[in-house]
């Protein structure tokens, strides 16, 4: 038995989901415990240049933090209830923010059944505060974020216009994933090209007034659809646009890229001719890259491989490495929450090249590269379990980034070939 | 109807909270109302807010068979029409249902239940009339959901006339009135006679008190018995009796569109007033307590706080993470003990983040990694598990650990578990018993127990329990006691430490708790003495605890960051061991290379001048060998923080501001122009220009520790006086 990090739940995936749009503040009703790990990955996501201090920042409810104010509940206050404190925090940030607040209870605050809505009317924030009552506890985090940016729409109520031509809504993106901001830039930057213009991106760097235009899309294209069918059922029911998913899975590798991508430029009416030339000229110099390895040490075919992750990266991954880079799966665990239909299109492609086997296991049997998140891959690396791993999911390794960088679509392609040749060489 | 009130136009009426105490008739008196309210055509849902699901037997002819929480229990999804059963003239019938008594938490089942009403209203159930049947007393935030508004917009108090029910019928009124304050949305009260003396007397003061109206008075009468035990209602089963008449006139009022029935406010009574009152006992005003907030008349005496008060009670000051945290962070550090975290997944997230962090952090620090924790097991605490309790998933992931060869198990509890009272005491007994394995509890219940520091002393004394007593000393091994497992440098202080005691021949028997096992927890009591890491309160409190059980000594010194205190630790355990020839040997080798570092960083330190201002860790140390480079201490200081308590603060030649703040260091440096500030904040480059260095919060340690932060800070002095980066924020 390994020790890996146990993945995020619901309580992270509500309060990151919202924290992916810039001018929403989240308050929790928790303890500090809950506060500080969310805090810190809210500050470092968001990559603002305020500097925190727990020791000496004195703002209330903040615990020296920037983001995620709570009420820093102990012992009294789950046997007296969360009341006081909770309208005390509500009447300083009323103060201080003007924004919509998201109020979200921590598991052992949801215990104690505290009525939010009524705090919140006294509190007079009704109007821009929307009240979490039970995050639901110990389910898959993906669906924290898109049960929050359900609500959060249903509160911003997008403008009902005119759809406008070829403007999409790119769903499912979240800055709790890895690479968020560079997984928006290049597929904006693809879809550009196409002539498609990207309108918002709930949960991925949109802020409110954004969010209230989406409404006149054409399409909503989903990226990772564990973290948006809810949201994209929302648009089709309020405002009758219809969405996308791919049927590879989302775009990463080459062949799921455009896939992805020339799948919704069919529904646009657009050619997907500058992916197709992009595509083409990544190849080559991807295979250059290869050759050079391929010809001194015969890698990368017949290297080793695991994935730890949702079904919509797994599938497109595991593809890609075995027909693309002729590496071996020996590993293949997929997260719980993840997209059914992509989980049955894993296992279907594991039994076709006949690797069934490592279906359901991680890291498995002696893989030279991991796919999982920054914390467990490296220390899986430190333990000699692999020689080397890309970080695919939350939580991050720790390593500043600054330049956005992403997995996804053809820059990410380039990106995890250049990885892989830098492990194996 | 004894009262009227006819001067108000009042809601019409359709969801209606029958509140009364345990076992005083209110499931009779509900069942009849829905019943009689089905005879006059009406559509109806009752629903049962009572873990022993009996409230619908009297419609349904039967208990009810799935309850909402039996779809937690049975980890499957059930159709909405699952959990209703139609009854008596159509009446649809839902049962909350709860836990087994004394486990889980039945509130939580009456939360889950309230969800399930919420997907209902989107749904195709449409009721004329809600009727909800609720628990005794408000005992919780749970069964008191069906106080909020919208749930209720009719609430009826069931009573008799004795002063427990009286009692609980007050409580209910507290509860209403820290719900609603001095809006009105009580009905009144249904009188219940048990034929008690004087009870109506009772019943009729009580309802004067609390400006409440008796709408009805039900008399003690065979017929409701007989009906039970046919499981019917009086309606349905003597539907022309005296009994049915007085349930039908009540319906026709909660039912008039022309003339809906008052509401009125809730004025709850102080216990004394109550008891003054029904028992007539002449009683001054009791002292109110603190956390009561619900009394209808003002408190005197209370402090006040108002919206302008944004800080904490003093007498409480915040906690600093959870006791839960602080456990899992020091038990994690046996390699071959499992944890089990019984807590949701967003507890076991974050430790696990942490820890694993914290390790990677610290490899480039070991020769080989030998220890790693190789199983932290989570409950994964889900809604099923909120109601029913962990027992199931905890035997499981015990089962799962013996199966993988674990010898000791840990349950660590987070605040879950603990708000429900998860007894997981009783748990690890009941299966050690069973097992024979060696199940040992930690019940910190989160935060419930305190802060961070709070759980590792409660982590390492549940370690404590593994010591083996009575054990033969052997000369020269000691007991590494406190090290600070999340630092970075944990591992480097270690091993620089470790030379030292190699040097003289000692045997480190235990890192007690980092990077150990439980062979080497068990035979602590071979060590002849415990070296504590600090002098910290927590550090010195398992230091005696474990000097209690095995009788080892503890040594008195805690690890050392200077030359000179090093010097003096080693001296001091040389003597100790009697090796003081080969203690004097190690300190002399180093003498000369010492002095030949600071003599070249005092070419750049000498008659320089600093403050220095920390926000907890301690500075003693750094005034050492400051003093030791020839620089001048202009200020030094601890800045007020309600995380520090300053109890391990050293006294120094210098003198130490105690309460120094981060405008006072700002004036200092206006009015002293320090050529250096060393402090533990960040500086606004607005406000101040000039050279800055962090003071680190573990320092390391050793002859050459506190020399490695000052050839950083004079690094410092030999660059820029800010850098450019700090134009761009």
């Amino acid at each position: 038995m390994i020790y890996t990090v146990t993945p995020p739940d619901t309580l992270t995936g509500m309060i990151l989901g919202a924290e992916g749009i810039p001018d929403i503040m989240v308050i929790l009703n928790s303890p500090t415990g809950c506060k500080f790990y969310h805090g810190h990955i809210a500050d470092l996501k968001r990559n603002e240049s305020v500097i925190s201090d727990p020791y000496i920042r004195s703002e209330p409810w903040f615990f020296g933090q920037t983001r995620i104010p709570c009420t820093g509940l102990d012992d009294c206050d789950f046997i007296f209830g969360t009341q006081e404190k909770l309208e005390k925090l509500l009447n300083y940030i009323k103060t201080t923010y003007k924004g919509l607040i998201i109020l979200i209870n921590a598991p052992g605050a949801a215990l104690i059944g505290d009525d939010l809505v009524k705090v919140i009317r006294r509190s007079d924030v009704s109007e821009r505060c929307i009240p979490i009552e039970i995050p639901g506890t110990s389910l898959p985090a993906s669906g924290g974020v898109d049960s929050v940016i359900v609500k959060i729409l249903e509160h911003l109520k997008p403008h009902n216009r005119l759809k406008e031509e070829k403007k999409i809504n790119l769903l499912g993106l979240s800055i709790l994933q890895r690479y968020c901001e560079g997984t928006r830039r290049e597929l904006i930057r693809l879809l550009r090209k196409e002539g498609i213009t990207v309108l918002s991106s709930p949960g991925a760097g949109s802020d409110s007034d954004t969010i209230r235009l989406s409404a006149s899309a054409s399409v909503n294209s989903i990226v990772f659809p564990e973290y948006a069918v809810n949201t994209a059922e929302w648009y089709e029911k309020t405002y009758s646009i219809p969405f996308f998913i791919s049927p590879e899975g989302s775009p990463i590798g080459f062949d799921a890229t455009y896939t992805w991508i020339s799948g919704l430029c069919r529904i646009m009416g657009t050619e997907s001719t500058f992916v197709e030339y992009e595509i083409q000229k990544a190849r080559k110099d991807a295979a250059s890259a290869i050759a050079r390895i391929n010809s001194i040490s015969g890698w990368p075919r017949g290297a080793r491989f695991a994935i730890q992750s949702e079904s919509s990266l797994a599938l497109p991954l595991t593809k890609w490495l075995f027909s693309y880079l002729g590496m071996i799966p020996v590993g293949i665990d997929v997260m719980d929450g993840s997209y059914p239909p992509y989980l049955q299109e894993i296992q279907k492609f594991l039994q076709e090249i006949n690797h069934s086997d490592c279906f359901g296991t991680f890291p498995g049997d002696k893989p030279d590269i991991i796919f999982t998140d920054g914390v467990t891959g490296t220390m899986m690396k430190d333990l000699g379990i692999c020689r080397g791993f890309i970080e695919v999911n939350h939580p991050p390794s720790g390593k500043v980034e600054i330049v956005p960088r992403t997995i996804l679509g053809v820059s990410g392609s380039l990106l995890i070939i250049e990885e892989i040749l830098n492990i194996l060489k | 109807m004894n009262q009227r009130n006819n001067s108000k136009k009042w809601s019409i009426i359709s969801k209606i909270a029958i509140y009364g105490k345990g076992g005083i008739g209110k499931s009779t008196i509900s069942a009849n109302i829905s019943a009689a309210l089905a005879d006059e055509g009406y559509t109806i849902l009752h629903i049962g807010c009572d873990p022993k699901h009996d409230s619908t037997r009297a419609l349904l002819g039967e208990l009810q068979i799935i309850t909402v929480t039996d779809s937690l229990k049975k980890s499957e999804e059930y159709e909405i029409s699952s959990y209703i059963r139609t009854g008596y003239k159509g009446v649809s019938c839902v049962e909350a249902g709860g836990p087994e008594p004394g486990v889980g938490c039945a509130g939580r089942g009456i939360l889950r239940t309230f969800e399930l009403i919420d997907r209902m209203e989107g749904s195709l159930y449409h009721h004329s009339y809600t009727i909800y049947d609720v628990l005794g007393d408000v005992v919780c935030g749970g069964f008191a959901v069906p106080l909020r508004h919208e749930y209720a917009d009719l609430i009826l108090i069931v009573t008799s006339g004795e002063y427990m029910s009286l009692y609980a019928a007050n409580n209910i009124l507290r509860g209403i009135r820290n719900f609603d304050g001095e809006r009105g949305r009580i009905g009144g009260i249904i009188y219940n006679s048990r034929g008690g003396i004087r009870e109506e007397e009772q019943v009729k003061r009580f309802s004067q008190a609390v400006k409440l109206p008796i709408l009805i008075t039900i008399p003690r009468s065979e017929l409701f018995l007989s009906a039970e035990r046919l499981s019917r209602t009086v309606i349905e089963e003597f539907p022309d009796s005296y009994e049915t008449s007085i349930f039908r006139e009540l319906v026709a009022h909660l039912s008039s569109d022309r003339d809906p029935l008052p509401r009125h406010t809730a004025f709850p009574l102080e216990i004394w007033e109550l008891e003054s009152l029904i028992l007539e006992r002449k009683q001054d005003p009791l002292p109110i307590a603190i956390h009561d907030t619900v009394s209808a008349k003002p408190i005197v005496n209370m402090p006040v706080i108002t919206d302008e008060s944004h800080s904490y009670n003093p007498e409480r000051p915040p906690l600093f993470g959870c006791a839960f945290a602080g456990a899992v962070a020091v038990l994690s550090q046996i390699e071959d003990a499992t944890l089990i975290a019984h807590c949701p997944t967003s507890c076991a997230h974050i430790l696990s983040n942490l820890l694993i962090s914290a390790q990677n952090r610290n490899k480039f620090q070991i020769t080989t990694p030998r220890y790693y924790p190789k199983s932290f097991l989570e409950t994964g605490m889900d809604e099923r598990m909120m109601v029913f309790g962990g027992e199931q998933m905890i035997k499981q992931a015990i089962v799962t650990a013996a199966e993988n060869g674990s010898r000791i198990q840990f349950i660590i509890s987070s605040c879950a578990p603990g708000v429900i009272g998860d007894d997981i005491t009783g748990y690890a007994s009941t299966i050690a018993e069973q097992t024979g394995l060696t199940i040992i509890p930690v019940p910190v219940h989160g935060v419930l127990a305190g802060d961070f520091t709070e759980g590792m002393l409660s982590g390492s004394r549940a370690a404590t329990q593994i010591i083996k007593r009575d054990l033969q000393k052997i000369d020269k091994t000691v007991v590494i006691l406190g090290e600070k497992v999340l630092a970075n440098n944990t591992s480097l202080n270690f091993n620089e430490i470790n030379r030292y005691l190699s040097f003289l021949n000692i045997t480190v028997v235990c890192r007690f708790l980092s990077n150990t096992s439980i062979d080497e927890i068990q035979l602590i009591g071979n060590a002849s003495l415990i070296l504590p890491v600090s002098n910290d309160e927590t550090t010195q409190t398992i230091a005696t605890i474990i000097s209690e059980i095995t009788g080892v000594d503890i040594f008195p010194c805690p690890f050392p960051y200077t030359f000179h205190s090093t010097s003096r630790w080693i001296k001091a355990l040389s003597d100790y061991f009697n090796v003081t020839e080969k203690g004097e040997a190690l300190i002399s080798e180093q003498v000369i290379r010492y002095q030949k570092e600071i003599d070249v960083i005092k070419l750049i330190t000498a008659g320089k001048r600093v403050i220095i201002a920390s926000s907890g860790p301690d500075i003693t140390w750094a005034l050492e060998i400051l003093h030791e480079c020839e620089i001048e201490v202009i200020i030094a200081g601890y800045f007020s923080s309600p995380y520090n308590s300053k109890q391990t603060f050293i006294s120094h030649d210098s003198p130490i501001l105690l309460s120094y703040t981060v405008d006072q260091l700002y004036e200092d440096i206006g009015r002293y122009s320090p050529d250096l500030v060393l402090t533990t904040i960040s500086l606004d480059n607005k406000k101040c220009n000039l050279r800055y260095g962090m003071i680190p919060f573990c320092p390391n340690t050793g002859f050459y520790g506190a020399l490695q932060s000052m050839k950083h800070w004079a690094d410092i002095l030999t660059g820029p006086v800010q850098e450019g980066w700090r134009n761009d924020l």
